[in-house]
């Protein structure tokens, strides 16, 4: 049985249960806190009193997101030629997060750092407040469901950056919930919602691939079930009254795979809607053609389980094993194909492991709830049935208003630090740099090309930043092999006509720097040093 | 002329003379191992004096002779070179050291050398027959474990054909680990350890005492030995949920209850007993009735007391205790050895030796379970799996001990659909068992092709001496003959080979123990390895006069750039650089004194 007929099921014994039971009126139910609200604000607290510092300073790419958001408010106009770099200034340049860099700068402009801090948070707590929301109303038992939803958010915590990537883990929740939705109810109208979401996704993050995948899997997951379907009632022999069942699930079935092609199809037409059309599709799928880009880029290496994150993800894994397992019905083809799917990415790429709790979750919840059984009464029934009444859009608005009123410092003492690091981006150095000398060309350590733009442009423009998908494989070699002082360096240097160099103070760069002629110190504080080449 | 009914020169049996022998689809014989004879018209039988070769069998020597011969394809290890060192001092002085001998920044430091038996075999195996002789010793053992790897899953019930795919399918698993070191043991008598577990289901006889008894070299060989305590632990563990829920006992779950789990209906028989869709149980399974009924009459207490005597069995080597607190010392992700040693970190899936394993974890999602779930082998399964995903070096024990799992699995998965894998009564059964002479000739070509492939290629390694293409030997040369004094920096992976090299006249910095060498070296270490703030005060803290260092690497462009070291010899892959006389020197890190 798919997810969708488990829900199906689910729906129709709440629909009978209501009969027995007093429904709760709406003002109580979005007055009262549920389960899922109380998850929502902790870990919108979470957000921004732990993982607040890491919003902001974990990598370089929000500076660059808030200033090409910048530049479009300031311009009116969206680039599509760089404008950043002067490695590759001018060329065609592909703005595929143009939408939530517009948001984010606009968030920063009008509320500060600390409004960015409140967006991103919301923006990662959110899936959650609705993923436990709808695992709890599928039948999961909300101990399970919650349980489960805690690990995982704190499994993909690493990932809390203020970054567009937070908008593509709302919408392949959504893109997935509206597929589920599909398939339990057979409507076409949750497939109505794809096209819009993937018009927007296309233009908030380069993640909108996801969709496709997930789309793919459902598919795969209809042929199969479709078959099996088949299969179980040819061996059957059966009747009449079989068969026409069989017949009609079968058109059913076919009517479903074709609705969600359609509805593939359109969204496929819907990413040409964004301001570089239908080249947006090929780049961003291009980037993975480049094996040494990928195996480069940090937060593509597979999950370190030395770590806390990936191992609370090994923890869900190994739950999802077990409860594979233990799960009395065999799991139904599209959760299986998402599964594995989803496993297979999270273990390539610990970036994967944010969509694994949110795509993978609710199955298992699901499944551990069928393995250990979930008892119509008790607490855990009780609470169940009172969480599905529960829950309404007011008290998490309320939670988000009063954290950024807390945040900006309107209400109480607490005035958290929102901003970037002045031990971690060379904030000093860059205010400094052009007293010191330092002008034309820059060699910028790479996790600070976008603080360079933040702080910096149209003073300086970068040797290169966090938008390796731009700068490409070879522009990318000639930075590591500077960084790493390989054989030639110097002539990387001069082919690019380097006139100064932005490097973390001490660093082995920087060091050499010292001991080679015709480069001089120029600046240096505890975070960056300033190398000016003496021509 | 040969009756029929007589047993003739090849010891055809009277069945075999049966008129159904020559019928388009006769029964298949019952599979033994090596080589049997087909069922044909004795008419025929007398034309052949070789004897039919069974495919399945056919499949079996060509996996093991392939698995033997792949072990002369991987390069010399870093670390062999320093056991080799520690088996020759330990064979030249007739002590254990116990303290460091062969490093000067850690001298006098408490060293356990748990491997020094492992150490002593592989500098007599060397000394006797050279680098071949060592190849042919790892050869033997990983071949002798996916020999029992192989023979387990026919314990299991799977026939030959399905064993082999299984065995080829975890021994590839299990490839970057195959190099001549003492972990080579482990993984046999990890190997061992799991057949005797799983034997003791099928014969209550004495071997499971074997354990112990294997525990005591074990200990001595290799501080793996810990993986067989675990295997036995969590096996014991899930042996008691297994009788737990077999015989309906309960403990109190009324916390759980509350909060919406209830327990479910009890089993009322070991997983071993009872199955789905008893025909789907071969009838030599271990988990079949008959030998799982013997399996219940093994009380937890004879498994208890083997594992007491099995842990006891480890007190039995020259360091006492301390080697069964060695392995805690690798416990946690801060340590050295899990920050500087690659093999401890976890798999990276982009690189394609890894794929297999990754696939075997989505393969335990795919493929359903028996069920009930044999709890005894799913729980050493998710600790494996667990820590395989930590550390890349448990792989290799993964894979050993998901192979009963997939077996289990498989035998279930397939059996609804008439599969060939476990069923006896399979078209591909009685395909692969009827014995055919032209598997002589097809065995004849896998050899000869494995042969050829083992002699053309230039990375075999049959000589006398271990290939040192990736070793400095170079240097070490130039070292010799230039009779350059002073202190040595090495790289962390060249130490081995220099401790080999020069014991006693010269050494070391660092080599391949870390746990010995402790966090804070390893720490100041790091910083010179990786040019980090503070590496020039580590060279002079330890008096560091001389470097051998990877030629361009980032240390070696430091120290020459930094105008106090210049560089005396560069071979294909080292730089031996040299400390120039101190004159007005500024002790920064490489910062001219200008910057003040």
């Amino acid at each position: 049985m798919s997810e969708g007929t488990a829900i199906a099921e689910q729906e129709r014994s709440a629909a009978t249960s209501k009969g027995g039971q007093a429904r709760i009126p709406r003002w109580v139910a979005w007055a009262f806190l549920s389960l899922s609200d109380l998850l929502f604000v902790a870990l919108l607290g979470l957000a921004l009193g732990l993982r607040g510092h890491q919003l902001f300073n974990a990598d370089g790419d929000l500076a660059r997101h808030l200033a090409v958001g910048r530049q479009i408010l300031a311009t009116g106009s969206i680039p599509t030629l760089d404008l950043f770099s002067y490695t590759r200034g001018g060329e065609p340049f592909v703005p595929y997060e143009w939408l939530s860099e517009v948001i984010f700068a606009a968030t920063s402009l009008q509320l500060g750092f600390a409004g960015v801090a409140v967006l991103a948070a919301s923006l990662a707590a959110a899936p959650f407040l609705l993923l436990a929301r709808w695992t709890v109303r599928d039948g999961a038992n909300p101990f399970v469901a919650i349980g489960l939803l805690t690990a995982g958010a704190l499994a993909g915590s690493m990932h809390w950056l203020a970054r567009p990537h937070l908008f593509t883990l709302l919408l392949a929740l959504l893109w997935t919930r509206a597929l589920v939705r599909h398939r339990a109810t057979g409507s076409r109208r949750p497939l109505a919602a794809l096209p819009p979401l993937m018009a927007l996704w296309a233009n908030l993050h380069g993640g909108f691939l996801v969709g496709f995948v997930i789309l793919g899997v459902f598919l795969v997951g209809a042929i199969v079930e479709a078959q099996r379907d088949d299969g179980v009632t040819g061996r059957r022999g059966d009747g009449e009254t079989r068969g026409t069942q069989n017949s009609e699930t079968r058109t059913q079935n076919q009517r479903s795979m074709v609705a969600m092609a359609v509805a593939g199809l359109l969204s496929l037409a819907a990413t040409g809607l964004n301001p570089v059309g239908y080249s947006l599709l090929p780049h961003v799928a291009g980037y993975f053609r480049s094996q040494f880009l990928v195996d480069n880029t940090v937060e593509y290496l597979s999950p370190n389980f030395h770590d806390l994150g990936p191992q609370l993800f090994l923890g869900l894994l190994l739950v999802a094993v077990v409860a594979l397992t233990l799960a009395p019905r065999p799991i139904a083809p599209t959760d299986l194909g998402m599964l594995l799917v989803w496993t297979a990415l999270a273990l390539y790429s610990a970036r994967n492991i944010p969509l694994f709790v949110v795509i993978c979750l609710p199955i298992v919840a699901r499944l551990g709830s069928e393995a250990l059984g979930i008892r119509g009464g008790g607490i855990a029934g009780r609470l169940a049935a009172t969480e599905r009444q529960l829950g309404g859009p007011l008290l998490p608005l309320l939670a988000v208003a009063a954290a950024l009123l807390i945040s900006r410092g309107t209400v109480g003492d607490i005035r958290p630090q929102f901003g970037f690091d002045p031990a971690l981006f060379p904030v000093q150095a860059l205010a400094k740099a052009e007293q010191a000398g330092a002008r034309g060309n820059l060699f910028n350590y790479f996790s600070w090309g976008g603080y360079v733009l933040y702080a910096g442009y149209p003073a300086h423009r970068v040797f290169i930043d966090g938008q390796t998908d731009f700068y490409g494989e070879q522009l990318t070699r000639d930075y590591l092999k500077v960084a790493r002082l390989e054989p030639d360096w110097e002539a990387v240097l001069d082919r690019h006509r380097v006139d100064w160099v932005l490097f973390p103070h001490r660093s082995p760069l920087s060091m050499l720097l010292a001991r080679t002629h015709g480069w001089r110190l120029a600046y240096e504080d505890e975070t960056a040093d300033i190398y000016v080449k003496e021509r | 002329m040969r009756r029929h009914g007589e047993t003739g020169q090849l010891g055809l049996r009277a069945r075999d003379a049966d008129p159904r022998a020559l019928s388009p689809h006769p029964d298949p014989l019952p599979e033994g191992e090596g080589v049997s004879l087909c069922p044909q018209h004795p008419a025929l039988s007398t034309q052949h004096w070789i004897p039919a070769l069974p495919t399945s069998t056919l499949l079996q020597i060509v996996l093991l002779v392939g698995i033997f011969l792949l072990n002369f394809f991987p390069g010399t290890d870093p670390d062999l070179w320093w056991h080799m060192a520690t088996g020759r001092f330990i064979v030249d002085t007739g002590t254990i050291p116990r303290v460091d001998p062969v490093s000067y920044t850690a001298t006098g430091r408490p060293w356990v050398a748990h491997e020094w038996l492992a150490e002593v075999v592989l500098y007599l195996t060397y000394r006797s027959g050279g680098y071949l002789a060592l190849v042919l010793l790892a050869g033997t053992a990983i071949t002798l474990t996916f020999g029992i790897v192989l023979r387990t899953l026919r314990l299991l019930g799977l026939k030959p054909v399905a064993a082999s795919c299984i065995t080829f399918w975890v021994a590839s698993m299990s490839l970057f680990g195959w190099n001549v070191r003492p972990q080579l043991f482990s993984y046999l008598l990890f190997t061992l350890y799991l057949y005797l577990l799983l034997r003791s289901r099928r014969q209550a006889d004495r071997w499971l005492w074997l354990m112990p008894a294997l525990m005591i070299p074990w200990a001595n060989l290799h501080a793996g030995y810990v993986m067989g305590l675990v295997l036995v632990g969590l096996f014991l563990a899930g042996e008691g949920i297994n009788r737990w829920r077999a015989t309906g006992r309960r403990t109190p779950l009324s916390l759980w209850e509350r909060v919406g789990v209830r327990a479910r209906a009890p089993s009322t028989q070991h997983p071993a007993l009872r199955t789905q869709d008893p025909a789907s149980i071969p009838q030599d399974s271990a988990l079949n009735t008959q030998h799982s009924a013997l399996s219940t009459q093994h009380s937890l207490r004879r498994y208890l007391t083997v594992a007491v005597a099995t842990v006891a069995a480890t007190l039995f080597n020259p360091q006492g205790p301390a080697v069964l607190l060695y392995p805690f010392s690798y416990a946690g992700t801060q340590n050295a050895s899990m920050k500087f040693i690659t093999e401890w970190q976890s798999p990276n899936f982009h690189y394609y030796y890894f794929f297999v394993f990754g696939i075997s974890l989505m393969a335990l999602m795919v493929i359903p379970m028996r069920r009930p779930l044999d709890w005894a082998l799913t729980i050493p399964l998710l600790a494996l799996t667990a820590m395989s995903l930590q550390s890349v070096r448990v792989i290799p024990f993964y894979a050993i001990g998901v192979a009963p799992v997939l077996a289990s699995r498989l035998g279930i998965a397939v059996s609804g659909q008439h599969s060939a894998l476990s069923s006896q009564h399979s078209g591909l059964s009685t395909r692969s068992s009827l014995g055919t002479r032209w598997n002589w000739m097809v065995l004849g070509l896998c050899l000869a092709t494995l042969a050829s492939t083992l002699f053309l290629s230039d990375r075999t390694q049959w000589g006398p001496e271990p290939r040192t293409s990736e070793y400095p030997a170079a240097g070490v040369r130039y070292l010799r003959e230039s009779g350059l004094q002073g202190k040595l920096f090495n790289t962390f992976h060249w130490g081995g080979f220099l401790i080999w090299s020069f014991y006693p006249e010269r050494r070391v910095f660092v080599d391949g123990r870390p746990d010995m060498y402790g966090d804070g070296f390893m720490e100041d270490y790091g910083k010179v390895q990786d040019a980090r703030p503070g590496w020039r005060e580590v060279l002079d803290r330890y008096q560091v006069e001389v470097a051998l260092v990877e030629k361009d690497g980032r240390v070696a462009t430091l120290l020459t750039a930094s105008g106090e070291w210049r560089e005396l010899f560069r071979g294909e892959i080292e730089s031996v650089l040299v400390r120039s006389p101190r004159q007005g020197e500024d002790r920064r890190d490489g910062l001219p004194a200008s910057v003040d």
